[in-house]
């Protein structure tokens, strides 16, 4: 595939988290990466500050991974874990257990934070259920907090601006808590009981 | 965070190694003409599922069903009352990963097997599939009376 793109290729992906007319109308396309930087479309070297928006903190295009995902992709491609297994997912799950803190004992993967917290709050809903508390159902999120971006994620997310188009997704659940780093009257007594009545109403 | 126009997002979304898998996949679909090769796929599914219907000394399958090559068998506990055999399906999926055949049940009541192999199958190979799913439901039927 070319590295140039013409103006009309752009238009089928609806890109996330972007202003779509803004970026289609002067496009930044990234075509390769090594080590800590990206080489763009027009052959510029750029640094990469952001580990590839986080996910690829050892490194690109390491020769080590890139070798590893190879030899994976072609010896098994892929394989379900309902009811059946596979080595890696129980190798990968011991490896992150011995490198975790005390107490993690236990790996359940997903494939995006998104669908991460989605997780732990059906785990934290089900958990109190299996208590015998099936009535302690409701979640606090944090003013300007952010979750990821599906319905339970979304709804205990403090960012206005991913929150206002959806109204309360999942059923009120999220008196919200301050933000750590609000400004100080927000801590003020009578702030700070008005509140907590607020989140009794809620 | 960047700007978030419209609060729909996803880190992983179009990333790069997942978009070259999936161009390849679509490569592939469309050389070798995978969804013509569904129907074909689905059609001899279809017509052996029937034909052990049809069998007067199997009384336990219901309806037949599928689109393209995703397809489905109820199983139940006779034809007559058509009450679903989740127990039977349980034990098919059994002895069926015993003869060597994967299958899945779904369905409500847990009483239906799925069909989807790749279609990449030949004929031969679907055909002996069927046979050792065929095989495997006449002795799970009797595994389980």
């Amino acid at each position: 595939m070319s590295a140039k793109l013409a103006t009309n290729d752009l238009e089928a992906f609806w890109m996330p988290f972007s202003a779509n007319r803004e970026y289609k109308k002067a496009p930044r396309l990234l075509v390769r990466a090594e080590g800590t930087h990206y080489t763009t479309d027009d052959g510029r070297r750029v640094l990469d500050g952001t580990s590839g928006l986080w996910c690829v903190s050892a490194g690109h295009c390491r020769p080590k991974i890139v070798e590893a995902v190879r030899k994976q992709v072609g010896e098994l491609d892929f394989a379900g874990t309902f009811q059946m297994g596979h080595p890696r997912a129980f190798e990968c799950a011991s490896q992150l257990v011995n490198v975790a803190p005390p107490g993690f004992n236990h790996v359940f993967f997903t494939n995006s934070g998104s669908e991460s917290v989605e997780t732990a709050l059906k785990i934290a809903l089900a958990y109190h259920r299996a208590k015998g508390n099936a009535s302690k159902v409701r979640l606090i999120g944090r003013e300007r907090g952010y979750h990821g971006v599906n319905f339970g994620g979304t709804s205990v997310g403090g960012i206005a601006n991913n929150r206002k188009w959806f109204g309360t997704p999942v059923a009120r659940r999220r008196p919200s808590a301050p933000h750590p780093r609000s400004r100080p009257q927000r801590l003020q007594p009578r702030r700070a009981g008005a509140r907590r009545r607020a989140c009794r109403r809620s | 965070m960047p700007p978030n126009p419209g609060g729909l997002g996803g880190t992983y979304a179009g990333n790069p190694v997942a978009c070259a898998a999936a161009h390849a996949v679509l490569d592939a679909i469309e050389e070798e003409k995978l969804c013509d090769r569904a129907n074909a796929i689905g059609k001899i599914i279809l017509d052996r599922c029937n034909q052990i219907k049809a069998r007067s000394n199997l009384n336990c399958v219901g309806d037949v069903r599928g689109l393209g090559a995703m397809c489905a068998i109820e199983l139940v506990k006779d034809t007559a009352s058509a009450e679903p055999a989740p127990q039977l399906t349980q034990a098919l999926m059994k002895v069926a990963n015993e003869n060597g055949l994967i299958l899945l049940s779904c369905g409500t009541y847990g009483n239906v097997i799925r069909f989807l192999v790749p279609l990449t199958a030949s004929d031969q190979i679907v055909r002996d599939g069927m046979d050792i799913f065929e095989t495997s439901l006449t002795e799970a039927v009797t595994r389980v009376a």
